[in-house]
């Protein structure tokens, strides 16, 4: 019975491990199997695990396909977040912004509109001095123009007299 | 070459074990179970899938070959084992480095002991 047992554990292997080294584990179960029966069965599926895990590079295709799927999952979660508009995710930072918060508890409607209309009329005075400004600049410059200068009168005369 | 040889060292004590109980002469799957756990004083005993796939990755190293059947009337599932000049070689670099390690040890050991008893 522990013989076929341990027969079919063999024959679990790999072939090319079971081809080489079959006979031979078969041989050494016969010759110690009387004192140590179960070790020799721990040490077989040890055997049988590590030839197929690790030897046999079915670990390369397992961790593969674990990545694969792991992939496969991020790219299926990031999809269905990604349904979301992106301003719910844009308001979403600033909501989570410090910042913002600051601002929005130090501003309230009326008082920014109080503050709006100052600086809006602070704007208008100023452009007002600007256009008064230029005007009287411009109507210098006209009255310039009108009166002749009688330095130009002088040196148009001093020919003659010579 | 001796870069392929430091590239196996340190051997696994597994790997260890076989190449020292084939060391003195060649021997079967079994018989070299049985000198491993003579060498260790039953301390450390290999099964055959440990130490079969130890012998696979051995011989595919170089380190260990097939040796001829000692005589026609032994069980022909049996076949022995032999230590190659380059298994020597490597034997005997891990034994240095092993002895090496002792030395260290045997010196820091006297400290320590000093160090526990203050």
């Amino acid at each position: 019975m522990k013989r076929s047992l341990y027969r079919i554990l063999i024959a679990l292997h790999p072939s090319r491990f079971r081809e080489r080294f079959g006979d031979e584990m078969m041989c050494v179960f016969d010759e110690s199997s009387a004192n140590r029966g179960a070790k020799l069965f721990a040490d077989g599926l040890f055997s049988l695990a590590r030839q197929w895990l690790v030897r046999s590079g079915l670990w390369k295709l397992a961790a593969g396909a674990a990545v694969s799927a792991l992939l496969l999952c991020a790219w299926g979660f990031a999809f269905t977040q990604g349904t979301h508009t992106s301003l719910e995710w844009e308001l979403q930072v600033l909501a989570g912004n410090p910042a913002y918060h600051r601002a929005s508890d130090l501003l309230d409607e009326n008082e920014f509109e109080r503050e709006a209309a100052q600086a809006v009329a602070i704007l208008a005075d100023i452009r007002k001095a600007d256009e008064a400004k230029q005007a009287g600049a411009e109507r210098q410059n006209q009255r310039r123009e009108k009166q002749p200068s009688p330095r130009s009168n002088s040196t148009e005369s001093s020919p003659n007299k010579g | 070459m001796r870069d392929d040889l430091k590239a196996l060292l340190p051997l696994p004590p597994a790997a260890l074990h076989i190449l020292l109980a084939l060391a003195a002469e060649d021997r079967h799957g079994y018989g070299i179970m049985q000198e491993v756990a003579r060498q260790s004083r039953g301390q450390y005993e290999i099964g055959p899938g440990t130490l079969y796939d130890n012998l696979e990755k051995l011989m595919r190293r170089g380190l260990v070959n097939d040796a001829p059947r000692r005589s026609a009337s032994e069980d022909p599932r049996r076949r022995y084992y032999r230590l190659t000049s380059f298994g020597r070689r490597v034997l005997s670099a891990d034994l240095e480095r092993l002895r090496a390690v002792l030395k260290e040890a045997k010196a820091a050991l006297p400290a320590l002991e000093s160090r526990r008893s203050s």
